[in-house]
C-alpha cells in the first residue's frame, strides 16, 4: 500500500487541473487557522450559550447559526460545514466528542478547537439532544459540490473501500456508526480525511470510530483520488 | 528370505485392503438427515442419498468421504436451500467426492471446498444457487466434470487459489461468469459448453488474496457461445464490472493457452486479454503482477463476435474505423506485447495484436492432464499456526480480499473496525448478522471452536497485503 499523498504531476490531466488546484489553495489558506470573522462568531456563540438559560433546540441553535448558517446550510467562508445531511446520531456523537475533548483537542485542529469550546458551553445532554433534534427537523439538503475530478475512478475506489462502511449510496450506516457522506460539504470531507491521515483527528484509540477512520485514511493513493471519491459521493447526494 | 518378504507384502496388503472392504454404504432416505449420516461416516464410507428433498446444509470435515446421489427413474435427490440457507455442501476433508445431486436455491455456494485436496465434483445439477455454484477453494488436485449449472450471480464454477485442476464436460449458462479460474496454477478447462452467461470463461488474478498468481492454464475444445446476458452480479462486486458479451476473459494471468474452442456470437468480443484496469483501478498488491504475459492463442473457430460491443470497446474499435467489436481484443498493460503469440492471426478481427508473435507450438495434445497421478498429499497440519493459515486461506479468503471488495468487505476495513478486538470478529463470525445493505449476509462459522475462531481473527487483523 502506498502511503501519504504523492502528487501525481506526470499526467497531463493534472496540468489541466492546475487552476483548480490554485483555487483550492486560496480557499484552504484559511486552513492555517480560523479567520477573524470565524473567531468572532465562535466567541459570540460561546457567550450566547453561556449567558442564556438552556432553551429549546431552536434557541440553542441560534448560537450555531453564526457559523453554520440560519438553516444549518453551512458557510464555506467560515469553514463551517452544512449540517443538513449529517444524521442526528452522528451530530450527537460529534457534539459529545467535542464536549468530552475526544475531538477538537489536537493543536493543529483549529476549527475543532473552536467547536470544542462552543460545545462545552452546552449545559447538558438534554441541550445536545435538543439542538440536534432542531437541526434534524430542518430536513435534508445536499451541500453544493465544489470539487472536480473523475467520478468514474472515484466510484471504483469508493465501492471497493469506503462503501464497505459508508454504504452503497454514501448514505451512512448506523449499525457501523459510519456517517453519511453524500450531501455533506466536499471541502469539509476533504479536510477531515486529511486530518485523519495526518493524525490530527482519530489518533487516539479513545476516539473509537475516529480511530477506525484514521486506519482507513491511507487507503486512497493520492489527493486526486480523494477528490475523485468526493466528486462521486457528491453525485449521490439527495 | 525372499519368500518371507513375499508373504509379508501379501499380509500387509490384506490389512490395507480390509479397510476398503469394510468401507460402508450409509443410505439416507427422504426425511432423514444427510449431515447425521456424514457424522456417522468413517473415512472411506459412501453416503448414498436417495431421491427426495433435503432441506439442510452439509459440512464434511473428514477425509475420504463420498456423497453420492441415487437417481431412480429420473428422480434425483434435491438439496433445497429455500432461499435462506447459505451453503448446500461445504467440505474441508481430503479425497472428497460429491456426485449425482441436484442443488437449488441456496444463497451462498452449492458446493464449496475449503482447503481439501484431491476432490472430485461431478454429475451435479446446480440451479439458482447464490454466489458461486461449484467453488473449490485452496485445494490441490481436483476434477470437476459433467456438472450443469445455471442462475449463479457470480461464477458458476469458480476455481479459486487451487493447483492441478481439470474442469471438463460441464455446461454453464445464465450465470454472470461461466467458468472462472482465479489465482490458480496448472489448470485445464476443456470440452465445456459455456453459453448465455455475461462472460463465458475467465482466467483472472484477483489482487489482495493469499495466493498471488495465475499461470499455466489451458482452455481447449470448449463451446463459448452467445455470452450476452446482462450482468446481474451484486453491485460493487468485482464480477459486476465485467462487461457483457465476452467469450473469454484473460485478465492479469500468465501462460494461458487458448486452443480448439468454438467462440461465437459474443457481442462485445470473442477473447479479451487485459490487465486489471479492465475492471478496477485498484491494483495495489505488490505481489500480484497485473499484466497478462505469454498468452498463446492457437487455432480456434471464431465468428460473429462483436456485433454490439459495450461502449468502451466500441470506442477502441472506432480508432481503427470499425464499429464492430473484435474476435480478439488485447488492451491495457502488456497485453499488446510480442511475448504473446497467435496462429493464423489474419483469420480474425483483432485489436491490439500488431506486435504479437507467431506461436511456436500448434497444439497442446502432448499435455493429457494436469491431475496428479498419485494425488496430492494432505495438507500438513502440525500445529495451530498451520490450522489457522489453512482456515484463513480455505474459508475467509474466499470472500475477503485485502484492499478490494470481493463478496465480503475488504480486509483493511475489517481491520479498522476491529482494531485490537479479535474477539469481536471471533464472536461475530460464530453468528453473523447483516450489517451492510449491499453485501450478502456472511455465513456463520459457528461450527469452528471459539479458540480457532479467535486465532483466525487474530490472523486476519495482521494480514498485510
Amino acid at each position: 500500500m502506498r502511503r501519504g499523498l504523492p502528487l501525481n504531476n506526470s499526467r497531463a490531466l493534472s496540468k489541466m487541473m492546475l487552476p483548480f488546484a490554485l483555487l483550492t489553495l486560496v480557499a484552504c489558506s484559511g486552513d492555517v487557522g480560523p479567520s477573524a470573522d470565524s473567531e468572532q462568531a465562535a466567541s459570540q456563540a460561546q457567550q450566547l450559550l453561556a449567558t442564556g438559560a438552556a432553551g429549546d433546540g431552536k434557541q440553542l441553535y441560534a448560537a450555531c447559526a453564526a457559523c453554520h448558517g440560519a438553516k444549518a446550510e453551512g458557510n464555506k467562508a467560515l469553514a463551517a460545514p452544512s449540517l443538513r445531511n449529517q444524521q442526528d446520531w452522528y451530530l450527537r456523537r460529534q457534539l459529545q466528542a467535542y464536549r468530552s475533548g475526544v475531538r477538537g483537542s489536537h493543536e493543529k485542529d483549529a476549527y475543532g478547537m473552536q467547536m470544542q469550546a462552543i460545545a462545552k458551553t452546552l449545559p447538558d445532554d438534554a441541550a445536545v439532544d435538543a439542538v440536534v433534534a432542531y437541526i434534524s427537523g430542518l430536513g435534508k439538503k445536499a451541500a453544493e459540490a465544489t470539487l472536480t475530478g473523475n467520478a468514474k475512478r472515484g466510484a471504483d475506489y469508493y465501492s471497493n473501500l469506503c462503501g464497505a462502511c459508508h454504504g452503497p449510496a454514501a448514505e451512512g450506516n448506523d449499525i457501523l456508526q459510519a456517517p453519511a457522506l453524500a450531501g455533506v460539504d466536499d471541502w469539509y470531507l476533504q479536510r477531515q480525511y486529511e486530518h485523519f491521515q495526518q493524525g490530527i483527528r482519530g489518533a487516539s484509540e479513545d476516539d473509537k470510530y475516529g480511530y477506525q477512520m484514521a486506519m482507513m485514511a491511507n487507503t486512497l493513493p493520492s489527493t486526486e483520488v480523494l477528490k475523485d471519491v468526493l466528486v462521486y459521493t457528491q453525485s449521490l447526494a439527495r | 528370505m525372499v519368500r518371507a518378504m513375499h508373504w509379508l507384502v501379501i499380509a500387509l496388503s490384506l490389512v490395507a485392503g480390509m479397510h476398503s472392504a469394510w468401507a460402508a454404504d450409509i443410505p439416507v432416505k427422504e426425511g432423514e438427515s444427510i449431515q447425521a449420516a456424514v457424522n456417522r461416516a468413517a473415512p472411506g464410507d459412501v453416503v448414498l442419498i436417495h431421491p427426495g428433498e433435503y432441506r439442510e446444509s452439509v459440512y464434511v470435515d473428514k477425509d475420504n468421504i463420498t456423497l453420492r446421489g441415487v437417481v431412480v427413474d429420473g428422480e434425483w435427490p434435491v438439496l433445497e436451500g429455500e432461499g435462506k440457507r447459505n451453503d448446500a455442501i461445504l467440505y474441508s476433508g481430503n479425497n472428497f467426492t460429491v456426485e449425482w445431486l441436484t442443488i437449488k436455491h441456496f444463497k451462498g455456494n452449492a458446493i464449496m471446498g475449503q482447503a481439501g485436496n484431491n476432490y472430485t465434483i461431478r454429475y451435479n445439477r446446480v440451479i439458482d444457487t447464490g454466489v458461486y455454484g461449484i467453488f473449490p477453494q485452496f485445494g490441490k488436485n481436483g476434477l470437476i466434470e459433467y456438472n450443469v449449472l445455471s442462475g449463479i450471480e457470480d461464477a458458476a464454477i469458480y476455481v479459486g487459489m487451487c493447483d492441478n485442476v481439470v474442469v471438463r464436460h460441464n455446461e454453464v449458462f445464465d450465470n454472470v461468469a461461466g467458468i472462472e479460474i482465479e489465482n490458480t496454477r496448472h489448470a485445464i478447462v476443456e470440452n465445456n459448453y459455456a453459453h448465455n452467461n455475461t462472460a463465458g470463461l475467465l482466467v483472472f488474478i484477483t489482487p489482495g488474496l493469499p495466493i498471488k498468481t495465475t499461470y499455466d492454464v489451458i482452455l481447449r475444445n470448449n463451446f463459448v457461445v452467445n455470452n450476452n446476458t446482462e450482468n446481474f452480479g451484486a453491485p460493487g462486486s468485482i464480477v459486476a464490472k465485467v462487461p457483457k458479451g465476452i467469450g473469454v476473459v484473460i485478465m492479469a494471468a500468465d501462460e494461458v493457452v487458448v486452443e480448439g474452442n468454438i467462440i461465437s456470437g459474443n457481442q462485445t468480443a470473442g477473447i479479451v486479454i487485459t490487465d486489471l484496469a479492465f475492471v478496477t483501478d485498484i491494483a495495489s498488491d505488490p505481489d500480484s503482477e497485473p499484466n497478462p504475459d505469454r498468452i498463446e492463442i492457437l487455432d480456434n473457430l471464431m465468428f460473429d463476435n462483436g456485433a454490439d460491443p459495450v461502449a468502451d470497446v466500441k470506442a477502441a474499435m472506432m480508432t481503427q474505423f470499425k464499429r464492430r467489436g473484435p474476435d480478439i481484443l488485447a488492451n491495457f498493460g502488456s497485453a499488446q506485447e510480442p511475448d504473446n503469440c497467435i496462429l493464423n492471426k489474419e483469420q480474425y478481427v483483432t485489436f491490439g495484436l500488431k506486435k504479437w508473435s507467431k506461436c511456436e507450438r500448434t497444439s497442446t495434445a502432448d499435455i493429457e492432464t494436469y491431475l496428479l497421478a498419485d494425488g496430492a498429499p494432505p495438507r500438513e497440519i502440525e500445529n495451530d499456526e498451520d490450522r489457522t493459515l489453512r482456515l484463513y486461506q480455505g474459508i475467509c479468503a474466499g470472500c475477503h480480499a485485502y484492499n478490494m471488495r470481493m463478496i465480503g468487505p475488504p480486509t483493511v476495513a475489517i481491520q479498522a473496525l476491529y482494531h485490537n478486538n479479535a474477539k469481536g470478529i471471533a464472536d461475530y463470525i460464530a453468528e453473523p448478522h447483516k450489517v451492510r445493505p449491499d453485501y450478502p449476509p456472511m455465513p456463520g462459522q459457528g461450527h469452528l471452536s471459539e479458540e480457532i475462531r479467535q486465532k483466525v481473527a487474530e490472523f486476519m487483523l495482521n494480514v498485510k497485503k
